[in-house]
This record gives C-alpha cells, structure tokens and sequence, in this order.
C-alpha cells in the first residue's frame, strides 16, 4: 500500500550568514514510520527539526506537511506538528496541567476536548501523580515527559523529536522508547539522537547527516543488514590471516582488547567455523558474539563523507 | 478559544502569578502619591500669592501637567521593564520554540503579549489617576482636562511598551532589550529639549514631551494622537516581522 508521506522535504537549505548549516537534505516520512536522524554534534539534527515544525525558515527548498506546505500554509501545516525541541519548553511556574491545557488550547482545541486531552496525555505518560505540581519543581526526567505530553496533547500526525530520551535513567528510557514506538503506530516520528542502539531499537529508516549533508540514508534493517559482526577475543593470539580465510568472512579489524572484529557477507554465519578454528589452532577463546558495530559504520560513512566532501 | 484569547490569558497569568505586577503597582502607586502630594502642597503654599498677585490658576491647570508629566516618565522607565521579557524571555528559556511551531501567526503573539502587558499598566495608570480624580469631591476639578491627561499618559505608556516588545523580539537577552529600549525612550524624551535652541520641525515631531504637553494643558490635538498610534502600530509591526521572518536565534 502506498500512501503519500506526511513529511517531505525537497532540497531543504539552512544558511547562518555564511555557515551552511543544513544542505540541500531530501527525505520523506510516511505514516506509521519512525525515521531516526543520527549525527554527530553539528551535523544539522536541530536545525533540520527546527525548519520541520516552522521555528526557522529554510534558506532554500520546501517542506509539506500531510500535504500543506510549511511556508505558504503555515497554519494548516503546523495544525499537524508536535514538537518537542531538545530543551523542553516548558514554563517552570505553571503546573503540569496548566502547562498542557495551555499547549492544547494553543494549537487550537476549545475547552472541554482541550481537558480530555490533557486527561489521556498524563495518564499516558504516567503523570497524574505531578499533575498538580510546578513543572520548576520536577526532576530533568519528568520535565522530558511534560515536554513528550505537549507534543502529543492535541493528537498531531506529524511529531518531531530532538534527543527526546536525553537526561532519562534507564527505567524511564525503556518507557519513553515504548511511548515513542505506540505513538508512532498512527503517526509519522521524526527523531534525532546520537544515540545509536536508540535507532536500531525504535526507528524503521535511519539518516545519517554529516557537515548538514545526507550521509546515509536507509532502512534500519539494510544498516543493521551491513553492520552485522563478530566479536572474537581469545587467550592467545588470534592468527589473522587464518580468519580472513574462514569462508564469508569479509574483513577482520582489531577491536578493543585484542579483540578481533569479524565483518561477513549477509546471509551468512561464520561463527561456528570460527569456534572450529579456535579450537584446533588452541587460542582458548574467551569471546565469541555476534553483534552489530553500527559505530563502526557510523564512523566509515562519516569519514568517507569528509573524504568525498571536506567542509 | 481564539489564540489571540489564549495569549493574552497565559501573560496575564504568568504577569500576575509572578510577584513583577505587584511591585510595578505598588512602586508605582507610591512614588505617584509622593509626586502628586508635593505638587499638592505647592499649590496650597503658592494659592496666596497667587492671588495676591491677581492670577487665577486653577488647581487643574497647575497640578496636571505638575503631576502627569513625571508620571509618564515614571511609566516610560517601567513599560520596558515589563515588555523586556515578552519574547526574549521566552527565547532565553527554550519555550519560543513551542509558540513558534504551533499555529499562531506572529502577529497574534506579538499583539496577545503586548495587550496583556497594557492590561497591567492600563490598571496601575487607574489606580494612580484615582489620586486626582478623588480631588473632585472637594474642589472643582475640570473632568475633561483630567481624562485628556490620563489619556496622554497611557498613550505614552502604550509606546514605551510597544517599544520595548519590539527590542524583545530583536533582542536574545531580556536586559539588552531592556537597555535598549530606554535609550530610544530617553533620546524621545530629551530631543528638542535643551536649553536655548529653537525645536526644529524634525526634532519637534519625534520629541515626546512636545506631543505630550497638548494633553496636559487641555488640547486634544489629532496630530499628536497620530504620533502615538503610528509609533505604537510601526513597533508592534516591526515586533511581529522580527519573530516571523528572520526565525535565527530562536
């Protein structure tokens, strides 16, 4: 089933004065879709979502939203918009409830849907108990929940979020992680985190920017597909020259410890030929897991990047 | 509920929830009472040899323009203390970001900041013009002079806050805003006034005591109503452009 994307993007540009912060990005989000925009600090995660829900202008190209274009039919496109920036915004002398009652009457609900809707986001995101409570007063965690309900309270189709999981312990990452993921079921999500297990748990595509410029862009599958490795780290030595030898596997880097990554083809599973090998060459082996080094693949499109492009 | 409606609910509350409303009423209250009661005296002290002399100046005519004069001042050093952080504050603390993408155009935000914030002063000029206007129980007070200058004083109040939201929104940092704005307040103030030189047509159509002095000594003059609107209408304008076009610094 093909249905049109709720979010699109058409060589969208963002210069600040000769600084070219976003560079001619292309992409696009359909319904039910997460899309995760990974990127080192810099790379243009921000400034890409701020130009998504209206707060900057793009220098160049256009962006639609369910249809309606960003600049021309601001008020339609924005209708559609949760944010949730990577500071949340929320005014710490309110409560939690006021705080949210005013984001839903802002974005347009009268009174008595805008009270419902308040009603279902703190139960959803479990701050009934808070309810009552300044938002000054609560903790970073909470604070990132409030800031989660306000993009959510008045049902949006589109919802992007800036490092939503930053500043959470892990109980609450795990929640935020399965909020995000229930959220995006009718929804199209955009994230951004430089996180990168947080991609291949929760998103469905994956771009990578690099210098404002799409680095990479793919299904988490295909990524996960390419970055699939083994890890082998043994008592002795490993001979590297017979490991490169073992049938599949591609390339063996030195990891941390003497360790040795094992890259192989896809479809493939070296590991049991490997374990034979170890055994009968005695390297007594300590470590032997299959694993995805998404780093790894992180750091070489990066780099290549650079190479193809310096800044 | 209209955003405009929304907006100007949420500055109301956060103007009134904060303890900022109450000491601008309550300063402002007392240092108008100091103001109005010298003037107050000086009259009961000059009546004498005034009409010793034979002039016939009514208390009207001497304390209006005594008292409104400095209490517009007064209320020009307040208005961008209190728009200082309209917009600026909301950039500084991250929740510009949250207007900005809901869809609210700027001009609603501008216009629902800037009649919250005149809503407060509007009461504070209220409660200040009570002074005067509880005169009239005594003496014969002219009812029409006396709006006329509550009338001039609020205009002037109206653009230093028109003023102030315009540095606002320029400005990432509440006190430059702040800054700046009493800078442009106080050349308004001061051009054309000192001593010995001739007003020229250009310094007499900025000067803010020029067009304020018609509304303290009676004159209802469309010129300088003009000047006000335009002032107040061209700062609110540019406000709204600042917030909607550049969108830089958020």
């Amino acid at each position: 089933m093909d249905t049109p994307p709720l979010i699109k993007t058409t060589r969208l540009s963002r210069s600040f004065g000769s600084l070219a912060a976003v560079r001619e990005v292309d992409f696009s989000v359909r319904r039910g879709e997460i899309l995760g925009l990974l990127g080192v600090n810099g790379a243009g995660k921000s400034t890409t979502m701020d130009m998504l829900c209206g707060v900057l202008a793009p220098s160049a190209g256009s962006i639609t939203i369910g249809g309606f274009d960003l600049q021309t039919q601001a008020r339609q496109a924005k209708r559609l918009i949760g944010y949730l920036p990577e500071r949340p915004p929320v005014y710490p002398e309110l409560t939690v409830r006021e705080y949210l009652q005013f984001c839903a009457h802002l974005r347009g609900l009268a009174k008595a849907p805008a009270a419902a809707a308040c009603g279902r986001v703190l139960t959803q995101f479990g701050l009934d108990e808070v309810a009552g409570r300044l938002i000054g007063n609560l903790s970073k965690g909470y604070q990132q929940r409030v800031g989660l309900a306000q993009a959510l309270v008045h049902d949006p189709s589109v919802v992007v979020l800036d490092e939503p999981t930053v500043g959470l312990d892990p109980v609450q990452l795990q929640g935020v992680r399965d909020l995000i993921v229930e959220a995006s079921k009718q929804r199209a999500v955009v994230l951004s985190t430089h996180i990168l297990p947080e991609v291949t748990a929760i998103c469905d595509r994956v771009l990578i920017l690099h210098a404002g410029r799409v680095a990479h862009q793919s299904p988490v599958s295909a990524l996960m597909n390419a970055a699939r490795s083994l890890t082998l780290r043994c008592a002795q030595p490993p001979d590297i020259e017979a490991l490169r030898a073992v049938p599949g596997v591609t390339g063996v880097a030195p990891g941390a410890e003497g360790r040795a990554i094992l890259d192989y083809e896809p479809h493939t599973n070296p590991a049991p030929a490997v374990a034979r090998l170890a055994v009968e060459r005695g390297w007594d082996v300590l470590e032997l897991h299959a694993g995805t080094s998404l780093e790894q693949i992180f750091v070489e499109l990066t780099y290549s990047a650079d190479a193809a492009d310096p800044p | 509920m209209s955003t405009l409606r929304v907006i100007v609910r949420r500055e109301l509350l956060r103007l009134f929830g904060a303890p900022t409303a109450w000491v601008v009423l309550g300063a402002l209250q007392f240092l108008s009472a100091y103001l109005f009661f010298i003037h107050l005296e000086d009259f009961l002290l000059q009546q004498e040899s005034l009409r010793a002399a034979g002039g016939t100046v009514g208390l009207s005519a001497y304390i209006i323009p005594r008292f409104f004069m400095p209490l517009s001042g007064l209320l020009l050093f307040i208005a961008p203390l209190l728009s200082m952080n309209l917009i600026a504050g909301e950039r500084s603390g991250g929740t510009l970001r949250l207007l900005l993408s809901a869809p609210v155009s700027a001009v609603v935000i501008v216009l629902g900041k800037y009649l919250a914030t005149l809503c407060l002063l509007t009461l504070a000029l209220i409660l200040v013009a009570l002074m005067p206007l509880i005169l009239g129980f005594w003496v014969a007070i002219d009812p029409g002079a006396l709006l006329l200058a509550i009338l001039g004083t609020w205009l002037c109040a109206a653009l230093g806050l028109a003023l102030g939201l315009f540095f606002s929104a320029l400005a990432g940092h509440p006190g430059i805003a702040a800054v700046a704005a009493f800078t442009v307040l106080i050349i308004l103030w001061l051009v054309g006034q000192v001593e010995g030189t001739e007003l020229t047509a250009t310094t007499r159509f900025i000067s803010l005591p020029h067009h304020l002095q018609a509304f303290y000594s009676g004159l209802l003059d469309t010129r300088d109503l003009a000047y006000f609107a335009i002032a107040i209408a061209l700062c609110l304008a540019a406000g709204a452009k600042q917030l909607a076009g550049r969108r830089e610094s958020p």
